[in-house]
C-alpha cells in the first residue's frame, strides 16, 4: 500500500494554517500545501497533486461543501480522499458533511500532535475501501 | 511505539505560534464588546451573525492552542445562540446575548491577564499546551504546599507530582505574594505544624486576603486534638489528615478537592407542559453548564431517561393528562432509577400538600416562580448529594474506582454507543506483577497501599470520559470511548512506566512494582461481539504480556 505523503490543507485562518503546517511538516513529515480559500485550492491541486485534502468546512467566500462540489464536478479529484475540518461537531451535521462525499471528518478543535495519526488512518481506511 | 517526545525546537515553534494566537483573541475581545455596544434592534440581524462568527472560529481553534475552557465556552454560547434564533424574539435575544458574550470577553481578559505573567517562561511540550486552560485565576490546576520544613516539603512534592498534580511548594510567606499576583489555586495543603502556625495562631486572619480564602483546602497535622480541628474548620478546610500521611489518603482527598471543581455539569431532565417555561428553564440551565433534556413525550420517558442518563428530573406537578406523581411513581417502578433524584415544580404553595406530595417518592418541592439562583442551587446541591451517595454504592473502597458490576454495565453501555455512532472503543486490562509477592513479603496493608495507588495513579493519568474500574483483587479494567487503540496503548504505556518508577516503602525497606496489560479496540473486532468478549479479549492480551515476561503492554495485534 503506497504511504500518505501529500497533503493540501484548505482553511482561512492564519493562525490555523501555521500549527497544522507544523503539525502536517514536523509532526507527521509530509509535504504540505497550504490554500487560503476554496478558489485556491481548486487553481492549485492539479500542480500539487494531493494524495489527501484536508478541508475546512466554514470559510468566507467559497465555503467548504461548495469547494468539494467544485472540485467534484471539475474532475480535479480522481479518487483523491477530502476530509472536513469543522468546529461543527453533531453527529447530524457530520454525517451531512459524509453524503457530499467527503471521506471522514474531523473536528476542530484538533491535537497538532494527533493530526498526521489521524489523517493517516483515514488514508488506509480509504485505501482499504479501493 | 514511539512517545510523544517533543523535540526542543518544535516546542519553541509552537510557543510561538501560540503567542501569535493570543494576539488574535486580544483583537477578537475588542470586535466582540463594539459588537455589543451597539446592540440594538434595529441592527440586531446583522451584528447577531458577526458574534456567531467569530465565536464558531474561535471555538474550533482556541482549543488547539491550549485554550481549551475558551474553546468550549464559545462552542457553549455559539449553540445557545443558533438554538435560541429559532425560538425566541429578539430582545430575548439580545439580552441573552450581552450577558453570556460580556461573560465570555471577562474571561478573554483573564486570558490576558496570565499570559502577561507567563510570557517569559519557556515553551512547554504539547501536552502542557494541551493542558493549559487558562481562566478564573492565575494559578489553576495548581497545587499549593504550605510547608515550612524543607525536607518534608521535597519528599511530598516529589511523591505528589507522580499524580499528574503540578504541586508548587511555598512558604507561608511566599504564598501570600503569590496570591497577590493571581489568587489562590485550585487546591492548597497546609501543614499546620510548623512556623508561622503556632498554638496561638489565628488562621482566618492569616489566610483570609483581598483575594479572599484559599479554596480546596487540606490540612496535615501531628496534632489531632479537637481544639486542632475546630481551626481546620473555621477556616472551612475540606478535610484534615493527621501525619504521618498516607500517601493514598492524601491523593484521594487531593482528587476530591480538585474534582469537585472540574468535576462533570449535572445532566437534567426537564417535563413540563408549558413549552415557552421549558425553553426558557433549559437555556438558562445550559448557560450555567448544564446538560439539560426535554422530555416532548412523556410515553417515551424510560426509553428517553435510559438514553439521557439524567442526574436529576425536574418534573411539573399539574400536566393536563398525567400529575407529577403519576410520572414520579412510574419512573420509581425501574429499579435503575431507585436513586434518580426528583423534583416537583409546581405553583401549590400550600406546605400540606406540598408535603403530601413529597411522600411519593421524591426528593423536594419547588414553587414557581422560582428564580434561577435558587432553582440552580437546589439542582447543584441535589445532584452533588446523589453523586456521593451514588460513590458510595458503585465504588470500591480501597480504590474509589468502579466496582466489577458497575464496570461491566458501563462497558455493554460504551459498546453499544460505539457501534451506534460508529466511534472506536479501546478497553485496556492490566494486571500488577507478582502481586502475591508483596503481600506475602510486606504484609496485606502495604499490598492494600500498592493497590491504592495505582488506582489514584489510573485515575489521574485517563481522561474524565474515560472510565476505570476495579475488576478484580489487583485486576483493573479500563474503557477508552472514542479512541484507537494506537492512542490507548500509548497512554497505559506511559502509565506501565510512571508506576515502575514509584517507590514504595514498608518495614524501612524500599521497593517497587510493575504491571503488565492487554489493550484492544472495537473497530479491529467482530462486530458481532459483545462486551464480555471485548473484556476476554483484552484479557488475553493481557496474558501474553505475561507470558513473555511482564512488565510490557500486549495489543490483539
Amino acid at each position: 500500500m503506497s504511504e500518505l505523503k501529500r497533503v493540501l490543507l484548505v482553511d482561512d485562518e492564519p493562525d490555523i494554517q501555521a500549527i497544522a503546517k507544523l503539525s502536517l511538516d514536523k509532526v507527521g513529515g509530509f509535504t504540505s500545501l497550504i490554500c487560503s480559500s476554496g478558489y485556491e485550492a481548486i487553481e492549485q491541486i492539479a500542480d500539487f497533486k494531493p494524495d489527501l485534502v484536508l478541508l475546512d468546512v466554514m470559510m468566507p467566500g467559497l465555503d467548504g461543501p461548495h469547494t468539494l462540489k467544485q472540485l467534484q464536478e471539475k474532475g480535479l479529484l480522481d479518487g483523491t480522499p477530502v476530509v472536513f475540518f469543522t468546529a461543527k461537531v453533531l453527529n447530524s451535521e457530520v454525517e451531512e458533511l459524509k453524503e457530499l462525499g467527503a471521506q471522514d471528518v474531523i473536528s476542530k478543535p484538533f491535537d497538532p500532535m494527533t493530526l498526521p495519526t489521524q489523517l493517516k488512518d483515514i488514508w488506509n481506511r480509504a485505501n482499504e475501501q479501493t | 511505539m514511539s512517545k510523544h517526545n517533543v523535540p526542543e525546537e518544535l516546542q519553541a515553534e509552537i510557543q510561538a505560534i501560540r503567542d501569535q494566537y493570543k494576539e488574535r483573541l486580544v483583537s477578537d475581545k475588542s470586535k466582540l464588546t463594539s459588537l455589543l455596544d451597539g446592540l440594538s434592534l434595529t441592527n440586531a440581524n446583522q451584528r447577531v451573525d458577526e458574534i456567531h462568527l467569530i465565536l464558531h472560529s474561535i471555538s474550533g481553534s482556541a482549543g488547539t492552542f491550549g485554550f481549551d475552557k475558551i474553546s468550549e465556552e464559545a462552542r457553549r454560547i455559539d449553540e445557545k445562540l443558533k438554538e435560541s434564533a429559532s425560538q425566541f424574539g429578539q430582545d430575548t435575544i439580545i439580552k441573552l446575548i450581552s450577558n453570556d458574550v460580556t461573560r465570555f470577553c471577562q474571561l478573554l481578559d483573564r486570558t490576558s491577564v496570565h499570559n502577561a505573567s507567563s510570557s517569559s517562561e519557556s515553551a512547554s511540550t504539547a501536552k502542557t499546551l494541551q493542558k493549559t486552560n487558562p481562566s478564573r485565576s492565575a494559578h489553576e490546576g495548581e497545587v499549593w504546599l504550605i510547608e515550612e520544613n524543607e525536607q518534608l516539603a521535597a519528599q511530598f512534592s516529589k511523591q505528589l507530582v507522580n499524580f499528574n498534580f503540578k504541586i508548587n511548594t511555598v512558604t507561608l510567606k511566599e504564598a501570600l505574594k503569590l496570591v497577590d499576583k493571581g489568587g489562590w489555586p485550585d487546591a492548597t495543603i497546609i501543614d499546620m505544624d510548623g512556623h508561622p502556625f503556632n498554638a496561638t495562631a489565628d488562621f482566618k486572619t492569616l489566610f483570609t486576603t483581598t483575594e479572599g480564602a484559599p479554596k480546596g483546602l487540606i490540612m496535615l497535622s501531628e496534632n489531632d486534638a479537637f481544639d486542632q480541628r475546630i481551626k481546620a474548620a473555621k477556616i472551612r478546610a475540606t478535610s484534615f489528615l493527621k501525619k504521618p500521611i498516607n500517601l493514598s489518603e492524601l491523593v484521594s482527598h487531593l482528587e476530591a478537592v480538585v474534582n469537585e471543581e472540574k468535576s462533570a455539569q449535572p445532566r437534567v431532565m426537564l417535563i413540563d407542559d408549558d413549552k415557552e417555561l421549558c425553553s426558557l428553564m433549559k437555556l438558562e440551565l445550559e448557560s450555567q453548564g448544564m446538560q439539560v433534556s426535554i422530555l416532548h413525550d412523556v410515553r417515551n420517558i424510560v426509553s428517553e431517561l435510559n438514553e439521557f442518563r439524567p442526574e436529576l428530573l425536574l418534573l411539573d406537578m399539574e400536566m393536563p393528562e398525567y400529575s407529577g406523581i403519576d410520572i414520579a411513581l412510574l419512573v420509581r417502578q425501574n429499579v435503575q432509577f431507585e436513586s434518580l433524584p426528583i423534583v416537583y415544580l409546581s405553583a401549590e404553595r400550600n406546605l400540606d400538600k406540598q408535603t403530601e406530595a413529597l411522600l411519593f417518592d421524591a426528593d423536594d418541592f419547588l414553587v414557581k416562580p422560582i428564580s434561577n439562583e435558587r432553582l440552580i442551587s437546589s439542582i447543584r446541591s441535589r445532584v452533588h448529594r446523589a453523586r456521593n451517595l451514588e460513590q458510595l454504592i458503585s465504588r470500591d473502597g480501597l480504590t474509589g474506582l468502579l466496582k466489577h458490576a458497575t464496570i461491566k454495565e458501563h462497558a455493554d453501555r460504551e459498546l453499544m454507543r460505539a457501534r451506534r455512532e460508529k466511534t472506536a472503543l479501546s478497553i485496556i486490562m492490566l494486571d500488577i506483577d507478582h502481586f502475591k509477592r508483596v503481600n506475602d513479603t510486606y504484609g496485606h496493608s502495604t499490598g492494600d497501599t500498592v493497590i491504592a495507588s495505582l488506582a489514584a495513579l489510573l485515575r489521574h493519568r485517563f481522561r474524565q470520559t474515560d472510565i476505570v474500574g476495579r475488576y478484580g483483587g489487583e485486576e483493573f479494567l479500563v474503557i477508552l470511548p472514542n479512541t484507537q487503540e494506537q492512542e490507548a496503548f500509548k497512554i497505559v504505556d506511559r502509565i506501565r512506566i510512571a508506576f515502575s518508577e514509584m517507590e514504595f516503602s514498608a518495614d524501612n525497606q524500599k521497593f517497587s512494582c510493575t504491571l503488565s496489560a492487554g489493550c484492544i479496540c472495537s473497530s479491529h473486532l467482530p462486530d458481532q461481539m459483545d462486551a464480555s468478549e471485548l473484556i476476554e479479549t483484552a484479557d488475553k492480551a493481557l496474558y501474553e504480556s505475561k507470558r513473555n515476561g511482564r512488565n510490557q503492554v500486549s495489543t490483539q495485534q
